[in-house]
């Protein structure tokens, strides 16, 4: 850098931001161009959002964005693409928008954090050293919970839990099934991604069904004895798929599904019951993706984090968000991730750009659609508590709405779901 | 009317007092809080969930009071207006205002 511009930056800074430059450990030209090597792990609804504002806030940071896959399918919609109601080719999105921005887009698994040397391994061998790491890799399935159940049985009955093949296999087999069939569908138990995520699917398999598949059933046996939007589903169950839908509570099953036949396609009960199933979507319980747990950022299988930014409360310049995080009392959405990653986006902006920290906001909306045109929401507003994040104060759509009123709530979602993927995806 | 006069004016108060330095850390703290709104409103859409850009700070501010006000009742606007103070809701429109809508 020449004298001249290092004077008149100098000068710059003098007038902006001298009190906030003399507390960062970061010489002066790098605070004001923003210096530094932000890693993140995961472009999903966290990482992707993430990447995209802290480089949008300070283009002079290095970002690079370490994903395992060349292109993201949304769970969010992914269970509307089961009901017919949205294409494979709309809920699926491309990381060009990321790096158009700039952003280093590195299409790879990462398999080590050295949090003393402040770097990360990916499987093919690279190295990326790191300023500040952020991770959200979403969640991985705990296989133990129901016997005979694991990777090679998830191809025959698929969970669709994360979405992109397992999704396709979904639907090709509703689409392949007769008439007059049987749909088994085992939701997780707590905590899960979306809690009205098994619903909703319910709901969207029932409207598939019904359209296409006379006589069909679709049985849910819940290890759970109640769930998110209850009343509403419930409602509307009964409006539209009282023939077809059919909720089991655990206390009628021994507990759900406790076993698995893949090849033989039967799910065995806790009392000891086994059924044959044409379609079975077996949902297992879930935990914080693997690279959490290798960087010693959890604690069990969740991340503690500091409420106020989403930093780990374990590993020092690391960042956990999204599924990954213990982020009481959110629920693990996409939504909540975008929302939370914000704040990192801020915190991080903070650290290495100089940029205000500002106080935590959080918010999650998770809409749900039950039948055409049906659409539910629940809500809520959260800000940084002492040791966990708190609820300012929420909302849940009403049971016997107007059909006016649920089609709005359903178009409203439309949006949503564009806006959102354009922020994660720096598309538009 | 009157009520969201009231409100303005009270705003502006809780304004001149609280932030002592000028518009563009007013602008800051509406961009940051702006990223709340973002996950719904973009620019461009324009079917339900409307765009928020290019609005005179006052037009803003009466918009945002018929959430608090009970006068637009959707749940998901209302649960965000009223988690807003007024500072937080004039620096949201010291934002909006000075971004300009995208020409389509
Ligand atoms: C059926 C269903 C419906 C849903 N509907 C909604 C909804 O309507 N609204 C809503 O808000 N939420 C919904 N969700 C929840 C939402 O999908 C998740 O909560 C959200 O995706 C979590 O974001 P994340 O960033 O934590 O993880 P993800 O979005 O899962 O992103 C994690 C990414 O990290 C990558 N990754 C993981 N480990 C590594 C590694 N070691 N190296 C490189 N890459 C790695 C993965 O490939 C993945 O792309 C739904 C979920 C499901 C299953
Ligand atoms: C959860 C989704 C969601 C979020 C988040 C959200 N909005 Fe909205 N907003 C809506 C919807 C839906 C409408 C239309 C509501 C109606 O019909 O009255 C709306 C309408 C508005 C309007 C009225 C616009 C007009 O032209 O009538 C304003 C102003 C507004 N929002 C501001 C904001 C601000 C500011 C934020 C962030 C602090 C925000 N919104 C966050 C969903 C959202």
């Amino acid at each position: 850098m020449s004298k001249l511009s290092r004077r008149n930056f100098n000068i710059m800074l003098g007038a902006a931001g001298a009190a906030t430059a003399a507390s960062t450990a970061i010489g002066s030209f790098a605070y004001a161009q923003g210096k530094g090597k932000v890693v993140v792990i995961g472009g999903g609804a966290g990482g992707g959002t993430v990447a995209h504002l802290v480089k949008k806030g300070a283009p002079g940071l290095d970002v690079t964005l370490v994903e395992a896959n060349a292109q993201y399918t949304t769970c969010f919609f992914s269970n509307l693409y089961l009901g017919g109601f949205r294409s494979f080719d709309s809920i699926t999105h491309s990381y060009d928008g990321l790096k158009k921005l700039g952003v280093k887009v590195v299409t790879d698994y990462a398999t080590g954090v050295d949090s003393a040397r402040k770097t990360v391994t990916l499987r093919g061998g690279t190295t990326l050293s790191y300023d500040k790491l952020v991770l959200a890799p979403g969640i991985d399935f705990k296989w133990a919970g129901i016997e005979g159940y694991d990777d090679e049985a998830a191809k025959m009955m698929p969970h669709a839990y994360k979405a992109g093949v397992q999704t396709q296999i979904l639907k090709k087999q509703l689409e392949a099934m007769k008439a007059g069939g049987t749909v088994i569908m085992a939701p997780p138990t707590n905590p899960f991604r979306c809690p009205p995520g098994p619903y909703e699917r319910a709901s969207m398999i029932a409207a598939y069904l019904k359209a296409n598949k006379p006589g069909s059933k679709l049985i849910i046996f819940d290890p759970k004895p109640k769930f998110s939007k209850q009343a509403l589903f419930q409602e509307g169950w009964q409006a539209h798929y009282q023939d077809i839908i059919e909720w089991v509570p655990p206390d009628l099953t021994g507990g759900g599904v406790k076993k698995v036949d893949a090849k033989a396609m039967t799910v065995t009960t806790g009392d000891g019951e086994t059924v044959k199933a044409d379609v079975a979507n077996i949902i297992p319980a879930q935990r914080a993706g693997k690279i959490v747990h290798v960087a010693g950022c959890s604690d069990g299988d969740w991340c503690p984090i500091n409420p106020e930014d989403f930093s780990s409360t374990k590993v020092k310049d690391i960042y956990v968000l999204g599924d990954a995080s213990i982020a009481k009392k959110m629920p693990k959405s996409g939504f909540s991730a975008n929302s939370q990653a914000k704040v990192v986006a801020n915190s991080v902006l903070a650290a290495l750009a100089g940029k205000k920290k500002f106080p935590a906001r959080y918010r999650n909306t998770c809409w749900s659609l039950i039948s055409e045109n049906n659409g539910i929401k629940v809500g809520a507003a959260y800000k940084a508590g002492a040791d966990k994040v708190d609820v300012s104060s929420k909302f849940i759509s009403k049971t016997g709405e107007t059909e006016e009123m649920r089609k709005q709530t359903f178009e409203e979602s439309l949006d949503w779901y564009t806006a959102m993927t354009n922020e994660m995806f720096a598309k538009g | 009317m009157l009520k969201i006069l009231a409100f303005v004016i009270a705003t502006s108060t809780a304004f001149q007092t609280s932030f002592a330095a000028n518009d563009s850390e007013v602008r800051d703290y509406g961009e940051y809080l702006a990223g709340e709104c973002s996950a719904c409103h973009r620019d461009g859409a324009n079917e339900t969930i409307p765009p928020i850009v290019g609005y005179e700070v006052l037009a803003f501010i009466e918009l945002m009071e018929t959430y608090r006000n009970g006068e637009r009742q959707n749940q998901a606007m209302v649960s965000v207006a009223k988690s807003l103070d007024k500072e937080q809701i004039k620096a949201l429109a010291v934002y909006f205002a000075s971004v300009k809508p995208k020409e389509n």
